[in-house]
C-alpha cells in the first residue's frame, strides 16, 4: 500500500499538458466549451442550424414544390397521408411551403442586420473615436432615424419603394442601421479612452490605424450580440410588413404571408396561420437566445467558460 | 564596429534634452500648471529616475516628451530635444516615425496596456510592420526571439497567449519587447514596476539594467518608489509640484539629500538596517496638483522653512558637480 506511490511516477501527462495550454491557443475553443455548456445556447444553435440547412436545402427536401395546389386535398388537417402538416386553402402543402418560407425568414433576418452592422461600425467608430464636430453631425442624423417608431418608419419606406423582398431588405436596414451606430458609437468612445489605445498612440500608430485595427475589432463583438438578437426581431417584423402585403408577394412562400392566408380560414383550419406563427416565434426566439450566450462567449477577458443551464 | 554602450561612454552627450519645459492643462477658468518650467537632460545608456509623489508632474513630463498629454492638456512653452531633433516643432505625421522608434514607452498597469482582443504576439508584431515593414513570418520569429532575450518563459506560447491569460510581469515584459523591438534610443518607463510584485518588480529592473548596458538604451524611469530609484537609477531627479527640486547621482542624493523634500521622502522609507528608526511621515499634504503657489511650494511642510520661503522661488542652484538642488539652505538638511 505504501509502496504504490513511489513507483508511481509523478510526471504530467499528455492531458495535464493540454489542460495547460487550453485557452492558450484561441478564444474560439473557449466559445465553442461555452456553447456546449450553456444548454439553451446550445439549443438555440441547433434549432437555427437546422432551419437554416432546411432553407438551404428546400428544393431536396420539400414532398411536393410549394405552390403546388392539391384542391382536393384543400384545407387537410395535420397528420393527414401524404400531407404530415395539412394543407393550406389553396391546397398547397403547408410542409413544403415552411421549409422554403424559412429562405425568406432567414435572408430577412440575416441580410438588414448584416449591412446595417456594416454600415454601424463604421459610421459609430468613425463618429466615438474621432468625435468633434463630424461625430456629432453623424450621430444625430442617426438619431432622427431612431426616434422614429420602427414598425412605422418601415412600413412608410417599404410603401414608397413599393413591395418586394428587395426594398423590404433595404426598409429594415435602414431602421436596423442607427441600432448598430449607437451601440458601436458607445463601444468607440469607451474603447477610446482604454490604455491600449495610449499605447498605440505611443507605438507611432496613426489614428486610422488605431481606429481600423484596435477601435474596430473591440467594437465588433457588441455590434454581433446586439445584431443577433435583433435578426429575431427582424423576423418578426418582416413578417409583419409581408402580413400587411408590402413584403413578399403571393404566391411565394413566406411565413408572414401564410398567416394571412390562414387568417381567412382561422375558425375552420387554425394550423394554417399557426404553423408559420410558431415557426416565426421558434426561429426569433432562438436568435434572441443565442444573442445572449454571445454575449458571454465574445468576450474574450472572460477567461472561465461559463456553467449556466 | 563599438558597441552601443562603447560608442555612449566615447561620447556622453545628451540623447534627449528637456529645456524649461510647461505643460499645462486650460480649462474654461482653469488653469493647472502640471509641470513649470522642467529642464534635464539624457546621456546615452544612462537611467534616470523621475521621483514624486502623485501629482507631482513625473508622469506628464513623461507624457510630455512623447507628446501623449491629452486635451485640455497642452506642451505651452520649452523645449524638447532629441539629439538635435527639436521634438515640440515636428508635424504630427514626422512625430508618429519618432514615437516606437526612437522613443518607446512602457506604462504601469501592463494588462490594460496590451489589446484584449488580440494576441500578446500580435501587439509586438505590430510594431515591428510599423517599423520595420517586416514580413508577418518574419516578425512572429523576432518577437518570440525578443521575449527570449527577456528570459519569458515558453516565448512560444506566451506569443499567442492573449494579455488576460497572463500574468502582470509577463504582460510587462511583452510590453517591453514592443517597446525595444525597433532599438530606440530612448525608452520611458512610466511607473513600469509599480503594482507588481517586488520580485517581479527586481527581475523587470534587472531586464531593464541590461538593456540599458547592452544596446546603450537611454532610460527615463518615473517612479514613486525610492528602491527601485536605488536599485535601477544611476541618476536621480526628484519633483515636487511641477519642477524640479533636486538632482544628483543616486548615491550621493540618497546618502546626503540636499533638499528637505528629499530628506523628508526617504525618512518614509522604512529601512531594513536600522529597525529601531521610525518611519515618519511628511507633515502636511502636497499642494492641489497644478494650482500656483507662492515662494516655495514645499514651504509649508518643510521643518527648516524659513519666511521668505513663502515669498520668493528658490531657483535650482548646483552646490556640488552635478548636484542641483531647489533650496537655498540646501546644507542644512539631513534625513531624520
Amino acid at each position: 500500500m505504501t509502496a504504490q506511490p513511489a513507483t508511481t511516477p509523478i510526471v504530467p501527462t499528455e492531458r495535464d499538458r493540454r489542460d495547460d495550454r487550453v485557452g492558450l491557443r484561441d478564444a474560439g475553443r473557449q466559445g465553442w466549451a461555452m456553447i456546449r455548456h450553456n444548454r439553451v445556447a446550445a439549443g438555440a444553435a441547433f434549432v437555427l442550424a437546422l432551419v437554416f440547412f432546411a432553407a438551404l436545402l428546400a428544393p431536396l427536401i420539400c414532398p411536393y414544390p410549394p405552390n403546388q395546389p392539391h384542391i382536393v386535398h384543400r384545407l387537410a388537417f395535420l397528420g393527414t397521408p401524404g400531407f404530415l402538416l395539412g394543407t393550406d386553402g389553396q391546397g398547397r402543402d403547408m410542409l413544403s411551403r415552411l421549409i422554403t418560407g424559412a429562405r425568406t425568414s432567414l435572408a430577412i433576418g440575416l441580410v438588414p442586420v448584416m449591412v446595417a452592422a456594416i454600415l454601424g461600425l463604421g459610421l459609430g467608430c468613425t463618429a466615438g473615436f474621432f468625435g468633434g464636430i463630424g461625430g456629432t453631425v453623424i450621430m444625430r442624423l442617426l438619431d432622427i432615424i431612431f426616434g422614429l417608431p420602427p414598425a412605422l418608419l418601415s412600413i412608410l419606406i417599404a410603401a414608397c419603394l413599393g413591395p418586394g423582398l428587395f426594398n423590404m431588405l433595404i426598409a429594415m436596414t435602414v431602421i436596423v442601421v442607427p441600432l448598430m451606430g449607437r451601440v458601436a458609437h458607445q463601444a468607440a468612445t469607451t474603447l477610446s479612452k482604454l490604455p491600449f489605445i495610449d499605447a498605440a498612440r505611443a507605438s507611432g500608430a496613426s489614428r486610422l490605424q488605431i481606429l481600423l485595427r484596435h477601435i474596430l475589432p473591440n467594437a465588433l463583438p457588441p455590434v454581433i450580440v446586439v445584431g443577433t438578437s435583433l435578426s429575431g426581431m427582424m423576423i418578426v417584423l418582416g413578417a409583419g410588413l409581408s402580413f400587411v402585403g408590402l413584403g413578399i408577394q403571393p404566391p411565394t412562400a413566406d411565413w408572414g404571408r401564410m398567416i394571412n392566408d390562414g387568417r381567412s380560414v382561422l375558425p375552420i383550419a387554425p394550423h394554417v396561420a399557426t404553423l408559420p406563427g410558431l415557426a416565426i416565434f421558434v426561429v426569433a426566439s432562438a436568435f434572441s437566445l443565442l444573442g445572449d450566450a454571445l454575449r458571454d462567449v465574445l468576450d474574450p477577458r472572460s477567461s472561465t467558460p461559463g456553467f449556466r443551464a | 564596429m563599438p558597441s552601443a554602450a562603447e560608442a555612449a561612454r566615447l561620447r556622453p552627450e545628451a540623447v534627449l534634452s528637456v529645456e524649461n519645459l510647461r505643460t499645462h492643462f486650460v480649462t474654461p477658468g482653469k488653469t493647472v500648471f502640471a509641470i513649470d518650467g522642467v529642464s534635464f537632460s539624457l546621456a546615452a545608456g544612462e537611467r534616470l529616475a523621475l521621483v514624486g509623489e502623485s501629482g507631482s508632474g513625473k508622469s506628464v513630463t513623461a507624457k510630455s516628451i512623447m507628446r501623449l498629454v491629452r486635451e485640455p492638456g497642452r506642451i505651452v512653452g520649452g523645449r524638447i530635444s532629441l539629439r538635435g531633433d527639436d521634438l515640440l516643432t515636428m508635424s504630427a505625421a514626422e512625430m508618429r516615425r519618432i514615437r516606437g522608434r526612437r522613443i518607446s514607452m512602457i506604462f504601469q498597469d501592463p494588462v490594460s496596456y496590451l489589446d484584449p482582443m488580440f494576441t500578446a504576439g500580435h501587439a509586438i508584431i505590430e510594431v515591428l510592420r510599423l517599423h520595420r515593414s517586416a514580413s508577418r513570418a518574419g516578425a512572429r520569429k523576432q518577437a518570440v526571439s525578443l521575449l527570449r532575450e527577456l528570459k519569458v518563459p515558453s516565448p512560444e506560447d506566451v506569443v499567442d497567449a492573449y494579455p488576460f491569460q497572463l500574468s502582470g510581469g509577463m504582460c510587462q515584459r511583452v510590453l517591453i519587447a514592443t517597446a525595444i523591438a525597433t532599438d530606440p534610443e530612448v525608452l520611458i518607463a512610466d511607473e513600469a514596476t509599480s503594482g507588481l510584485d517586488v520580485t517581479v518588480q527586481a527581475s523587470i529592473l534587472r531586464t531593464l539594467d541590461a538593456l540599458a548596458e547592452k544596446a546603450g538604451t537611454a532610460m527615463l524611469i518615473t517612479t514613486h518608489s525610492i528602491q527601485v530609484v536605488r536599485q535601477a537609477c544611476s541618476r536621480t531627479i526628484v519633483m515636487y509640484h511641477g519642477r524640479i527640486v533636486e538632482e544628483g547621482p543616486t548615491s550621493e542624493l540618497l546618502r546626503q539629500p540636499l533638499h528637505p523634500y528629499t530628506a523628508g521622502l526617504l525618512s518614509c522609507m522604512p529601512d531594513s538596517y536600522r529597525r529601531d528608526k521610525p518611519i515618519s511621515a511628511i507633515a502636511g499634504e502636497p499642494p492641489v496638483p497644478g494650482s500656483e503657489v507662492q515662494g516655495c511650494a514645499f514651504a509649508p511642510r518643510c521643518p527648516i522653512a524659513r519666511p521668505t520661503c513663502n515669498e520668493l522661488r528658490p531657483p535650482l542652484a548646483e552646490y556640488a558637480p552635478g548636484r542641483r538642488a531647489a533650496c537655498p539652505y540646501a546644507g542644512d538638511v539631513r534625513v531624520r
